[in-house]
């Protein structure tokens, strides 16, 4: 599928105005919403949920089935272990990219 | 104090906790910007995204959907609801701030997950006996100026990057989206152990689901069985109680 610019940016126009009303709405117009507690556990779990969803089927997955032998997983889990053992998040892309240039020389 | 000198002793509070997050910022930001003209976006698009939406997950996805050319409207949805977790943020600190009702137009534009940390390791600092003098509001204002600039900045290095580098680097997009988080949900598992059945029904829910659903189909409803899988524990413990 190709896309027109309008489309593009009505797209983009579109996502920026949800964006910024799904910011907007409890700062403005609701009230507090901490005090529900099933509202406020299911919103918290949509971090740890996104996390593995750009993570696993984005790692293992290709064309629809699992390939588990690839350098790209490789280069996750190497970047994974270095973040468990070091305790530094953001240098997981860094790991990963860098695991990931290493191994496309020698695989 | 003056509300200007105030200004300028909460900004300096909030650069000391925002500085050591802005290499991350500028590194992702200029992944944004390669990842864009890898996909043949123009500069001033991915540019416009960047402070158009202003948020790194959503501007990602959307890059990535693009690529593989999904429908608009499942790219507007999917991106929106990667950012529902901002709600919770403008809930959390709507008990924080003291604003003004346009200021709070102002302020919530800068919501992202970094100014959200920045404000909240902030507010720890403050009750442990912190005493330099600041407003929460403007070292929230602070470091979302800070975050802004060097994540539009980076995105359009990254793009111009791409010119030269692009026959020396090239990687899939879906990896630089993995290799992205990966750093994040290792370190969300060490750290909210409480929160780690949320992260294994969803893997489980992602290995099963990932064989018939397509990429944007399936982060909603991965999300969905994140939170369903929650509310259906704190069921459970308000039963028990």
């Amino acid at each position: 599928m190709t896309y027109t610019e309008a489309e593009l940016f009505i797209g983009i126009g579109l996502i920026g105005l949800g964006t910024y009303l799904i910011r907007l709405v409890f700062m403005v117009f609701l009230p507090k919403i901490s005090e529900n507690e099933y509202i406020k556990s299911a919103m918290e779990a949509i971090a740890p949920a996104m996390l593995i969803a750009l993570v696993i089927p984005f790692t293992i997955f290709i064309g629809g089935s699992i390939d588990l032998l690839r350098i790209e997983v490789l280069a996750i889990v190497t970047a994974a272990i270095f973040v468990a053992l070091t305790k530094r998040p953001g240098l997981g892309i860094l790991v990963a990219m860098v695991s990931y240039f290493v191994l496309d020389l020698f695989v | 104090m003056k509300q200007k000198s105030l200004w300028w002793s909460s900004a300096k509070v909030s650069f000391q906790t925002t500085g050591p997050l802005l290499p991350s910022a500028i590194f992702f930001g200029m992944i944004f910007g390669f990842t864009g003209a890898d996909a043949g976006l123009p500069l001033f698009f991915v540019s416009g995204m960047s402070y158009i939406i202003f948020a790194g997950s959503a501007q990602f996805i959307t890059v990535l959907l693009i690529i593989e050319e999904e429908l608009i409207t499942a790219i507007v949805i999917t991106a929106i609801i990667v950012n529902l977790r901002h709600a919770l943020y403008s809930a959390v600190l709507k008990e924080m701030f003291v604003l003004k009702r346009w200021q709070k137009f102002l302020w919530s534009y800068f919501i992202i997950d970094e100014t959200f940390l920045v404000t909240n390791i902030v507010k720890k600092q403050q009750n442990t006996g912190d005493t330099r003098l600041y407003r929460l509001e403007y070292v929230f204002l602070a470091s979302g100026i800070m975050f802004w600039t060097f994540w539009n900045a980076a995105t359009i290095v990254g793009h111009v990057l791409y010119t030269f580098l692009s026959e020396v680097i090239s990687f899939p997009g879906d990896f630089i989206i993995a290799a992205s988080f990966i750093g994040y949900l290792v370190d969300y598992w060490i750290k909210y152990s409480e929160d780690r059945y949320i992260l294994v029904s969803v893997t489980i829910g992602a290995i099963g689901l990932g064989y018939v659903l397509s990429s944007s189909n399936l982060l909603i409803v991965l999300m969905i069985i994140g939170s369903l899988t929650a509310v259906l524990r704190q069921y459970t413990k308000v039963r028990r109680k």
